[in-house]
C-alpha cells in the first residue's frame, strides 16, 4: 500500500528545504540590500508574511485534501466586506466577527457541496464558486468603496503588542499553525484526512467517509480565510471589491513551495508558513532592488517550478535508472 | 420626462447576471434584427464605463444622471448604465448592443484604450452620438466619435509639485504609490511632478515608487518596504484615496510621523485626515479634486451632438487641489459614506442614493 500517514505530520527533511531556503534568501538580502533586514523591516516581514500564511493555511488544508481552491481571493473580498458593513458601530463587533466565519463557512460549504457531490473538478467548482462569491460581493451595501472600519479594528489590526514586534493576527496564526500541526500529528481526524488526501480509495475501502472529510476541509479552510478577511479589513481599512485579489496565487503558492503534494495528502502547516514568509521576503528584496515588475514574476514562478522540481524529484531513483541505462548501453 | 434606472445598476448588484443580459442581448440583437431603445418622445442615452469598481465611477453615474435631470429633462426619456466589470470582450458586447439597440447618444469611458474602437466606431456609423472621456481610445474625431473629454495629467503631476513645494518649503524626499508598474494614468503625472521639481525646487527628491495596484493591503505592505529602504520621507504622493490610510499608518508602526501626503478627495480621508490632525498638528493633506466632472460634460457633448448642437473636438478638465487643512473642517460631511467625493458639488440626497 502506497500510503503514508505520517508524511502528514511533515517529515523533517522534506519540509526542513523551505527553512533552509528562506535562510539563504535572507541572507542574501542582507549581503544585497541590508536595508531590507532592519529591525522595521523584519517586523514587516512577519506580519505580512504571517497575513499570508493565514491565507495559505486555508489553502494548505484543501491542497492536503485533494483539492484546490480558487475561490480564496473571492471569499477574503466578501469577508472583509461583510465585517466591514456589519462593524459599523463597536457594539456590533462580535455579530460583524461570527457573520464574516460564517459567511465564509457557507461559501466552503458551497465548494464541498460542489467537488464532493455535484462531482465537479475542484479546480472548475472552485472557480464557479469565486464568480458567484464575487457577485454576492458587489451586493453587499457600500462595497464600492463605501465601507469603513471602526478605528478601533485598524487599531487592532495593525498594532504590535507583543514584543513590539508581532501583532495579534500573527498570534493567533502561530496559536492556529501549532494546533493545525497538532491536530495533523498527533489527532486520529488529521491522520486520517491526510490519508484521505494521499488515497481516497484506500480511504474508501477502509470505511472512512472520505466525501465527509474533503467536504469538511472546505469548510475548514474557509473558516480561515475568514479570520484572514477581517484581518485584512482591518488593515485596509477601507475594504474594496478587489481587496483579496493579490492573494490567490501566493496562497497556492506558499504551500507548494511548502513541500505539499498538489495531489493532496502530503503536506506541514509549519512548512506553508516558511513558504509564506519566504514569498513575502521575496517581495520585498524585489521591490527594493527596483526589479521589473516581469523579473519578479519569473523569480516567483521559477521559485514554484523549482520547489516541486526538488521536492518531486526521488534522487535515488533517479540515480538508478540512469545507471541502468548506462549500464545497458555499455552491454551493447 | 426622465426615466432613470435603478441607481446602483443591475450590473452591480449581480455582475454574471449582467454579462448573460449583454451577451443575450446581442445574441437577440444579432438575430431579430435591432430592437430601438429610444421612446417615441425623446433621446435615449447610454453611459459606459469599463468597470465601476470605485467610487469615481459610482460619482461619475450620479454627475451624469444629474445633470441630465438638471438640463436635459424635457428632451431626454431614457437612460441606460453599462459597466463591462473590467470584462474587455463583455465592453465590446456592450457597445455593439448601444449601436444595435439604436441610442441616440453615449458616453463612454474605456478602461481599455483603443480595444474598444472598432465597436465605437460600428456605434458611430449607427448613428449614435458619441463622447469619449478619460481614457483616449485613437480614432478620428468627428467621424469615429463627437468629441472627448480628456484629464491633464501634467496639471495634475503639476499641482501635486506645487503643494510639496509649499509644504515642505522647497526642501525634502518624496515618495509615490501606484496601481500597475508603470500604468498610464500615474506615469504622466509623477513625470511632471519631477519636471516641476527639477525647475522649481532642486532640493525636493522623488525617491522612488511603490507599484502596488491601488490595493490598501499591497500598498501598506510597499510602504513598509520604503520605509526600511529610506530614512527620511517628508512626503507621499498616492492618487487611490483608499490607500492612504493603511499607508500612514506604516509611518506610524515605524515609528515615524506620517508626512504630508496628495491624493484624491473622498469623505473617508477627509475624516482621517481630521482626526489624524489632532494627535499629528503638522500633517497636511493636498485634496485633488477628483475626476467626478468628465462624466457630466462628456454626457452633455453626447446630447447637444444628438440635438444637432456644434460641440469641441476636445474639453481639457481643469484640474484643482485644495489644502486640506484650509477646507477639510467644511467639505467633510460626517453624514455622508466614506466614498462620497466632496468636491463632486452635487446635492447630498441626491448623491445618497447612489453611495448606499
Amino acid at each position: 500500500m502506497g500510503t503514508n500517514i505520517k508524511s502528514g505530520g511533515g517529515g523533517p527533511g522534506r519540509f526542513a528545504f523551505i527553512w533552509a531556503a528562506l535562510a539563504v534568501l535572507l541572507a542574501i538580502s542582507m549581503a544585497v540590500n541590508p536595508d531590507t533586514m532592519r529591525t522595521g523591516a523584519f517586523t514587516d516581514l512577519i506580519y505580512f508574511g504571517t497575513l499570508l500564511s493565514a491565507i495559505a493555511l486555508g489553502q494548505h488544508i484543501v491542497m492536503v485534501g485533494g483539492g484546490i481552491d480558487l475561490s480564496v481571493a473571492a471569499q477574503l473580498t466578501l469577508g472583509s466586506l461583510v465585517f466591514a458593513y456589519l462593524a459599523q458601530g463597536d457594539s456590533s463587533l462580535i455579530l460583524a466577527v461570527v457573520a464574516t466565519l460564517g459567511t465564509c463557512a457557507f461559501c466552503g460549504l458551497a465548494n464541498g457541496i460542489a467537488v464532493t457531490v455535484l462531482r465537479i473538478t475542484p479546480l472548475i467548482a472552485t472557480l464557479g464558486v469565486a464568480s458567484i462569491v464575487l457577485g454576492v460581493a458587489y451586493g453587499v451595501p457600500g462595497a464600492i468603496g463605501a465601507l469603513q472600519v471602526p478605528a478601533v479594528v485598524n487599531q487592532l489590526a495593525v498594532d504590535k503588542p507583543v514584543f513590539g514586534m508581532l501583532s495579534r493576527g500573527t498570534v493567533a496564526t502561530i496559536v492556529l499553525v501549532l494546533l493545525l500541526s497538532a491536530a495533523f500529528r498527533w489527532f486520529s481526524v488529521g491522520r486520517t484526512f491526510t490519508l484521505i488526501g494521499d488515497n481516497a480509495q484506500t480511504a474508501r475501502v477502509r470505511g472512512y467517509r472520505v466525501e465527509l472529510y474533503k467536504l469538511g476541509s472546505y469548510v475548514v479552510g474557509s473558516l480561515i480565510y475568514g479570520f484572514a478577511a477581517i484581518w485584512l479589513a482591518g488593515l485596509a481599512n477601507t475594504p474594496g471589491i478587489t481587496l483579496g485579489n493579490p492573494y490567490l496565487l501566493p496562497s497556492i503558492a506558499a504551500v507548494v513551495i511548502g513541500g505539499t503534494a498538489l495531489g493532496g495528502g502530503r503536506g506541514s502547516v509549519v512548512a506553508t508558513m516558511g513558504g509564506a514568509l519566504f514569498l513575502t521576503q521575496l517581495k520585498t528584496l524585489a521591490l527594493s532592488l527596483h526589479a521589473p515588475i516581469a523579473v519578479q514574476y519569473i523569480v516567483e514562478g521559477a521559485m514554484i517550478a523549482g520547489g516541486m522540481a526538488v521536492y518531486n524529484l526521488n534522487i535515488r531513483q533517479a540515480s538508478r535508472f540512469y545507471l541502468d541505462l548506462f549500464k545497458n548501453n555499455q552491454k551493447t | 420626462m426622465t426615466r432613470h434606472k435603478d441607481p446602483q445598476g443591475p450590473s452591480r448588484h449581480a455582475p454574471s447576471l449582467c454579462r448573460l443580459a449583454g451577451t443575450l442581448t446581442i445574441a437577440a440583437a444579432a438575430a431579430f434584427g435591432s430592437a430601438p431603445a429610444q421612446a417615441e418622445d425623446g433621446l435615449s442615452v447610454a453611459l459606459f464605463t469599463g468597470t465601476c469598481a470605485n467610487p469615481i465611477r459610482t460619482t461619475w453615474q450620479a454627475q451624469a444622471e444629474y445633470e441630465i435631470q438638471q438640463k436635459y429633462a424635457d428632451v431626454v426619456s431614457s437612460v441606460e448604465w453599462f459597466c463591462a466589470q473590467g470584462d474587455v470582450n463583455l465592453g465590446i458586447s456592450q457597445i455593439k448592443s448601444i449601436a444595435a439597440r439604436g441610442f441616440d447618444a453615449a458616453v463612454i469611458e474605456s478602461d481599455w484604450g483603443g480595444a474598444l474602437l472598432p465597436a465605437i466606431k460600428d456605434a458611430a456609423r449607427a448613428g449614435v452620438k458619441i463622447s469619449i472621456f478619460l481614457i483616449p481610445v485613437d480614432g478620428e474625431v468627428g467621424k469615429d466619435y463627437v468629441n472627448v473629454v480628456l484629464s491633464d495629467f501634467d496639471k495634475l503631476g503639476e499641482n501635486a509639485a506645487e503643494f510639496f513645494i509649499d509644504k515642505l518649503g522647497g526642501k525634502g524626499t518624496i515618495i509615490g504609490l501606484g496601481g500597475p508598474p508603470n500604468n498610464t494614468w500615474d506615469t504622466p503625472q509623477i513625470e511632471a511632478m519631477k519636471r516641476v521639481f527639477a525647475e522649481r525646487a532642486p532640493d525636493i527628491t522623488y525617491l522612488d515608487t511603490g507599484w502596488a495596484d491601488w490595493n490598501p493591503a499591497s500598498s501598506a505592505q510597499a510602504m513598509g518596504t520604503l520605509l526600511s529602504k529610506y530614512p527620511e520621507i517628508d512626503g507621499v504622493w498616492s492618487m487611490e484615496a483608499t490607500t492612504l490610510i493603511p499607508v500612514l499608518n506604516q509611518f506610524i508602526a515605524h515609528d515615524r510621523e506620517p508626512p504630508a501626503f496628495y491624493g484624491f478627495d473622498t469623505n473617508g480621508l477627509a475624516g482621517q485626515y481630521l482626526d489624524l490632525k489632532k494627535k499629528y498638528p503638522s500633517l497636511e493633506y493636498g485634496m485633488a479634486v477628483s475626476p467626478s466632472l468628465y462624466a457630466r460634460e462628456a454626457v452633455g457633448f453626447a446630447i447637444d451632438a444628438a440635438l444637432g448642437k456644434e460641440v469641441p473636438a476636445e474639453f481639457v478638465i481643469d484640474e484643482k487641489f485644495f489644502d486640506c487643512s484650509a477646507v477639510c473642517s467644511d467639505l467633510h460631511e460626517p453624514s455622508m459614506p466614506d466614498s462620497y467625493i466632496p468636491t463632486s458639488d452635487l446635492p447630498l440626497d441626491f448623491m445618497q442614493q447612489y453611495l448606499k
